[in-house]
């Protein structure tokens, strides 16, 4: 590090700054799960020896799976004064776009992170900026209200619905339509929640189909255990604050479901956080 | 739309959002686990199978109390069963390229609707 009192015209007073000796990279990292996002990286720096103030900038398009999507800048040596990131297309909801910049030593799988500058979700309207921005988890926000429709599977086949990888959900109100063949039998739709293997929770739903029927099976929160409120509505409860990890299943599990029966595709509606991998 | 090869359920891929889908195979039904039961082509754990036996027994008991649905019925109810190399897109990490998603399991694939 040089001696600044050598330097003393390279300083800028009142400013946050930090020194960098030219070889740490800077690394913007980027979870994201909306469509067609671009997210802006741009800095100020003072260059060591330098009599003006530089700025850099560049571009990320992240990948839409929730993977991290990287970029490494070397910014330089010298002073940094001031970062800012913002999504410059697409339209990601709060919650859907994860942002972290960090300061650290190579570049690739061997970068070596030594210093977290911004962490954040970002939207077009919600930009981040260091120094001024408070660090952030990917669960801290209100998460992304989703409305997701779900495979149609084959006749006789139950519906499940996984949380993808990198996501957090918390269901709110599931709806599936199931049509029952003529075949004699009593079927009541019953909702699942399981971890991919173990059953956490079973809701039964109150309607109960017999041979050609055609009904709606509905589960939402703020609903008591099994409620029927008049002959249009039968909604289930769900747990309120329910939160399903990646890999856990939202299912149906229908007793005396039969091989011609046919369900749709479940419309669902969750708010999604980025647990970000 | 697209149809898998394994389940046989149809989704659209990329949803109304632009969001991606990421598909995963339902467990057998109760109508699937009794059809392949009945045909042989189905090999439960050991455990699932003294379930059922269990099951089988108590409602050939007559002293047994009568239930609205058979305790077989209900054993079966309770199973969860995988489909054989079931279709799961979740990605599990990139491929050496880095740029590639793996899926967890592409089982065989699906077919364009």
């Amino acid at each position: 590090m040089p001696d600044t009192a050598a330097a003393p015209d390279a300083r800028i007073a009142g400013t946050v700054q930090r020194y960098l000796t030219g070889s740490e990279t800077l690394r913007l990292t980027v979870y994201n799960s909306a469509a067609n996002v671009r997210v802006s990286i741009a800095g100020r720096r003072f260059p060591y020896g330098g009599t003006t103030v530089s700025e850099f900038a560049s571009t990320l398009t992240p990948t839409t799976n929730r993977l991290a999507t990287v970029l490494d800048l070397t910014p330089g040596e010298g002073w940094l004064l001031g970062l800012a990131v913002r999504v410059v297309a697409g339209s990601p909801l709060e919650g859907q776009t994860y942002v972290v910049v960090e300061i650290g030593n190579g570049a690739g799988a061997t970068f070596q992170p030594f210093d977290t500058l911004i962490a954040d979700t970002v939207t077009s309207a919600h930009r981040v900026a260091w120094p001024g921005s408070p660090i952030r988890g990917p669960l801290d926000g209100p998460g992304a209200v989703r409305v997701i429709t779900g495979s149609t599977p084959a006749a006789g086949a139950e519906i499940s619905e996984t949380v993808p990888t990198g996501a957090r959900w918390e269901l709110k109100t599931l709806w599936v339509v199931l049509v029952a063949s003529a075949t004699v039998a009593t079927r009541t739709p019953q909702l699942r929640l399981d971890d991919g293997t173990t059953t956490l929770m079973q809701v039964p739903s109150v309607t109960q189909l017999v041979a050609s029927q055609t009904a709606a099976a509905e589960f939402a929160q703020g609903m008591p255990y099994a409620a029927q409120v008049n002959a249009l509505g039968a909604p289930s409860g769900l747990p309120v604050n329910n939160r399903l990890a990646a890999g856990h299943r939202i299912r149906t599990s229908t007793s005396n479901i039969q091989v011609g029966d046919q369900y749709g595709a479940p419309q669902y509606v969750v708010v999604e956080w980025l647990e970000g991998a | 739309m697209v149809k898998c090869n394994v389940c046989g359920g149809t989704y659209e891929p990329v949803l109304a959002d632009g969001s991606q889908y990421f598909h995963a195979c339902p467990p057998l039904s109760e109508a699937e686990i009794r059809a392949k039961l009945q045909d042989k082509t189905l090999q439960l754990t050991a455990a699932q199978q003294k379930l059922l036996d269990d099951a089988a027994k108590a409602d050939a008991d007559p002293t047994a109390p009568k239930l609205d649905r058979s305790r077989v019925d209900q054993a079966i109810g309770s199973l969860v069963v995988e489909r054989a190399n079931k279709r799961d897109e979740n990605v599990v990490g990139v491929a050496v390229d880095g740029k590639t998603p793996i899926q967890k399991s592409p089982g065989t694939g699906t077919t364009k609707m």
